[in-house]
């Protein structure tokens, strides 16, 4: 379903739709909704992953929600010991009180991993129940992470161990320990194969929390588009998507070779509109590409079908 | 994505043998394993907001003020500390009073060194219970 004009009369409602622009003749065209009130991107719609520090996206379409009416998982609290080791805002070190409570004035010393819950024990990885290996390239988990308190800030590494945020190129590395680099209260983000994220909190409040964590989360069975048209008309906006830009500033090869590893391919540069035919060509040769790198049927991540919207 | 949005609520008790101090605040976010781990004050992160939706005072017995002070320097050797709101009980007219305004009292985060606390005083000396709701915000 492409862009509808709607009468001056429908522009007040906001129930289905998201998105509204006037074309060139002036008229209100109003966009379908791709994501649901969780945020979560609907079925048959796109996702856009980009990431900064290659100035790539991937588009995956999603071509099913596994954990449909399932979104929220109620993790508990942040997986904090009893004395474990912080950083103070205030200078040296300090401990956390309790498990699952963050000390006052302190940030995370070393990176974190959810681990499974128990009752999910059968999860891929033992120590990160987000990890998927490449084999399971068809699936791909889009997280929005809410933390309690949300004035807690909270960061990514990724991989786990490389921060990520930068300040005038590689300078200045920021963080949840520094003045800027950090969002507070969750993060939004797509869960590669093949690759650890690490996650870092603040509490710069002189409170220390009970913290809980909450995910609002979808299992979606992707492909991503194997006609260069459909990979233009994605990236360039004229088929309306959901973007979201990974917290990438420094391009570490384990995350670059994740990507080649699960998709044959690291993502497709962007163009302009005037660049369409360069833009066409290039992604053609991508694809093919990507497709003999992984090879076999598992080529078939690829849809290989002209998408009709 | 900015998420950056949540009430929660403190509780207080005074002590009963003073007639003015600070409270001690209880809630159910806070860890509290001992008195002195209790906070007197919440400091408000830099680029935040902490916003007093609702205050809740009980003291059947004496007349009780809730003074909400704020400091731009809780790290200073002295803090100094400005009221920027006071609720009077008089039990002449009510044993309880209960101020839940469509406009939340504001107290920013300019540095990140600011601080807001709750104080009592009473006519005499008297056990009163206070609650209030909290939020901190982040401007986008």
């Amino acid at each position: 379903m492409g862009p509808r004009v709607l009468p001056n009369s429908l522009i007040i409602e906001r129930t289905y739709i998201d998105v509204r622009e006037r074309n060139q003749e002036g008229d209100i065209v109003a966009y379908p909704k791709v994501t649901d009130k969780y945020g979560l991107v609907e079925n048959n719609n796109y996702l856009v992953v980009f990431v900064p520090a290659s100035e790539k996206a991937i588009p995956f379409k999603v071509l099913a929600r596994q954990n449909y009416g399932g979104e929220v998982l109620n993790y508990g609290a942040l997986p904090i010991t009893a004395s474990e080791v912080w950083g103070s805002y205030d200078g040296g070190t300090t401990t956390a009180p309790a498990a699952g409570v963050t000390p006052g004035r302190a940030y995370t010393s070393t990176a974190k991993s959810f681990t499974p819950l128990s009752d999910m024990s059968n999860a891929y990885d033992s120590g990160d129940m987000w990890y998927l290996p490449y084999d399971y390239r068809e699936r791909l988990f889009h997280i929005r992470m809410k933390v309690t308190p949300s004035v807690l800030r909270c960061g990514m590494q990724i991989p786990k161990g490389a921060a990520q945020q930068r300040f005038q190129k590689d300078r200045v590395i920021l963080g949840v320990d520094k003045s800027a680099g950090f969002e507070r209260g969750g993060l939004e983000y797509v869960q590669f194969p093949e690759i650890h994220y690490g996650f870092t909190f603040g509490n710069d409040t002189n409170i220390e929390w009970y913290t809980n964590v909450k995910f609002l989360y979808g299992e979606y069975k992707i492909g991503i588009p194997a006609d260069p048209d459909v990979v233009f008309n994605v990236l360039d906006g004229r088929i309306n998507s959901h973007w979201v830009t990974m917290p990438v500033s420094t391009y570490d090869a384990t995350l670059r070779v994740a990507l080649e590893k699960s998709y044959g391919f690291d993502g497709f540069e962007l163009y302009s509109p005037e660049e369409r035919a360069e833009a066409l060509v290039a992604y053609k040769k991508t694809i093919e590409r990507a497709k003999r790198n992984i090879g076999g049927d598992a080529g078939n991540i690829f849809i290989t079908k002209k998408v009709v919207r | 994505m900015s998420i950056m949005s949540e009430i929660f609520t403190v509780e207080g008790t005074t002590d009963g043998s003073s007639a003015t101090d600070d409270f001690l605040l209880y809630s159910d976010a806070f860890y509290t394993n001992a008195v002195s781990t209790t906070p007197l004050y919440i400091r408000i992160p830099a680029g935040t907001k902490l916003k007093i939706w609702s205050r809740r005072v009980n003291c059947p017995t004496q007349n009780t003020e809730l003074v909400i002070n704020y400091t731009h320097d809780v790290t200073a050797a002295v803090p100094t500390w400005v009221e920027v709101n006071r609720d009077i009980q008089d039990v002449s007219v009510e044993t309880s009073f209960d101020k839940e305004k469509r406009r939340p009292i504001v107290l920013r985060g300019f540095t990140g060194k600011e601080a807001v606390k709750f104080t009592w005083n009473q006519s005499a000396a008297a056990v009163a219970y206070f609650n209030a709701e909290l939020e901190f915000a982040e401007d986008e």
